[in-house]
């Protein structure tokens, strides 16, 4: 966390007129040690303050630092973005509505609170009918739509709309999001079948991979094609790899594990997982417990968390066991401060403690007031709602469109230099 | 360097002003700083800390006896007695008087924090500034900060326009 800013040149500028001067002033260590505590909106106001302070907070090495910072607080004090998704109107014949609202709004929630905050909000008119799960990384956001796929840095209110990639002859698209530590840039991954036939079970899988920005702002593909079909919406980051479930129903004879595919040489490798047989891919899912990766299989009336071990990275050990109310579809979110897990079903989330082995119901997302600041009121209550998007947030500064790169770096350069 | 009890390393810490504080190793070793030196060797004689005048040291060395975890000689834990919760309270009450400094000590502290890379120290020191000006004006902020508005009236409104939603 100590970074010496007496070595970024820009600042050592500043830094040098500072201390000739006579007047006492608050040293460049002390002022990056204070706004990287701070909550983004802070920040960013702050910029206003002087060209120090917005040199300081362009820098990337602060963005860094925030973001470390950031994460911090979230194992402190764990706050959530919900996303709420209406209809226009309800049409009941769809298998899936094609009828979903273009107003994608985020709110900020945290434990305890009746109200979640509007963080931002973007309108895109017509851009879309359908929306599928988001996937998130880092305070990264990417929203999944029958078109297009977008991501947001709802903190920054930057939003970036990705073009169209290859052709999906399936219905539902899959989407993972991560972040490369060999480039140090996020990654988005679009995984998309050329042909997928279920009675003859043949397929062709493909994937292709945008780079946040990267230099050539389009989609690239990928050498190697999945080396088995990937089961759609189930995709999850872990440490500069993405998890990703097989869709056992294409192949015959499946063998049981997950598949990981490394954003930093790009290949797939195979983890074998033998105790997950008979188990279908929408009772699984993948989550990061105490900084290990996890999956979660859910039972009747169970939910078995296998831990991924981290020493060798292939072989699972049984981590624990979740007695649930009901025989329903539970999905574990985040560990709470002692050793408390938040789960999800449906709208209704749960505390789960070990020591009482029981699951108490704390909360329902369709009774939480959704408060807009700005107008003073409150947007909607969740009643209206089809579905609500829900995960651990942890606040960043990383731009994700050039403009938005250019408010967070390149004018606190000019603002330097004039 | 000095031993002066039994399975116990002294080290020796100087500040530019001519000071010198014998502390545990184990206490200096809150400072990750330190730590590295002397797990690299380069701790044999006192310690120079530059930039830390010896008030300041002292309260650092203070709040690092403070901290230090609670282990004898044998590992086991000298806390048995105390339930973990209130012994987490009991360091909460302390820091809430140790921070109890005017301004200018506040800012040498974080200094040093960050100097030393005590994160404990540092997050407290930072904390408490912040709760102070999280939800100031920035006028407010520039003369709690002592620090100059350099912008030019129409640069600031440009900034400031950029970022409307952050204000409101």
């Amino acid at each position: 966390m100590a970074v010496s800013l007496k070595t970024i040149p820009e600042i050592q500028k500043v830094y040098k007129r500072r201390v000739r001067r006579q007047v006492p002033v608050i040293p460049d260590e002390i002022v990056f040690e204070i706004l990287v505590r701070l909550p983004v909106k802070a920040i960013i106001r702050f910029k206003s303050v002087n060209k120090t302070w917005h040199a300081i907070i362009s820098h990337p090495c602060f963005i860094g630092s925030h973001l470390q910072q950031s994460a911090k607080n979230q194992e402190r004090k764990p706050s959530f973005l919900i996303t709420p998704h209406i209809l226009d109107k309800v049409i009941d014949s769809e298998a899936w509505p094609t009828t979903f609202s273009n107003y994608i709004p985020f709110y900020s929630w945290q434990e305890g609170q009746d109200n979640a905050c509007l963080v931002h909000s973007t309108t895109f008119r017509g851009e879309f009918g359908s929306v599928h799960n988001m996937v998130h990384c880092d305070g990264l956001v990417v929203l999944l739509t029958n078109t297009k796929v977008f991501v947001f840095n709802p903190a920054i209110h930057d939003v970036l709309k990705l073009r169209n990639g290859q052709k999906d002859e399936w219905q539902f698209p899959t989407v993972g999001l991560g972040f490369d530590p060999r480039t140090s840039k996020y990654k988005v991954a679009r995984f998309f079948y050329r042909s997928i036939n279920f009675s003859t079970r043949t397929y062709s899988v493909g994937m292709e991979i945008f780079t946040i920005g990267g230099d050539d702002n389009s989609w690239r593909s990928v050498a190697e094609d999945p080396p088995l079909p990937i089961e759609p919406g189930t995709v999850t980051h872990f440490k500069g790899s993405l998890y990703l479930l097989v869709w056992d129903e294409l192949v015959e004879r499946c063998p049981q594990g997950v598949l990981r595919f490394s954003l930093e040489d790009e290949t797939f490798s195979f983890i074998c997982h033998p105790q997950l047989q008979s188990c279908k891919g929408e009772r699984l899912n993948f989550i990061e417990l105490g900084g290990e990766l996890c999956l979660a299989q859910c039972l009747d009336g169970k939910q078995v968390i296998w831990m991924l071990h981290s020493v060798d990275g292939h072989e699972w050990i049984q981590h624990r066991v979740i007695i649930l109310p009901k025989p329903e579809l539970y999905k574990t979110l985040s560990v709470l401060p002692r050793d408390v897990l938040l789960i999800r079903s449906g709208n209704c989330l749960y505390h789960y403690a070990d020591a009482r082995r029981d699951a108490r119901e704390v909360g329902r997302l369709d009774q939480l007031r959704y408060k807009n600041p700005r107008v003073g009121s409150f947007d909607y209550v969740g009643l209206d709602t089809f579905i609500f998007d829900m995960f651990s947030y942890t606040e960043s500064l990383h731009p994700v469109t050039k403009q938005g790169k250019q408010r967070i770096y390149k004018d606190g350069n000019e603002a330097l230099d004039g | 360097m000095a031993t002066r009890e039994a399975g116990k390393k002294m080290i020796m810490l100087k500040s530019p002003d001519g000071m010198e504080f014998e502390v545990e190793e184990a206490v200096a070793m809150e400072s990750q700083t330190i730590r590295k030196m002397i797990e690299d060797d380069c701790a044999d004689t006192a310690i120079l800390i530059p930039n830390i005048n010896s008030k300041i040291l002292s309260r650092v060395i203070e709040y690092c006896n403070k901290h230090v975890p609670t282990t004898g000689a044998t590992g086991a834990a000298a806390s048995d007695t105390v339930a973990p919760a209130a012994l987490a309270e009991d360091l909460k009450i302390w820091d809430a008087e140790f921070i109890k400094v005017n301004r200018a000590t506040r800012f040498n502290l974080i200094q040093a924090a960050s100097y030393l890379n005590i994160k404990g120290l540092l997050d407290l020191t930072s904390q408490t500034t912040i709760d102070t000006i999280s939800d100031n004006s920035l006028e407010e902020i520039r003369s709690f900060l002592s620090t100059k508005n350099d912008y030019l009236p129409e640069e600031e409104q440009t900034i400031r326009r950029e970022n409307q939603w952050a204000f409101q």
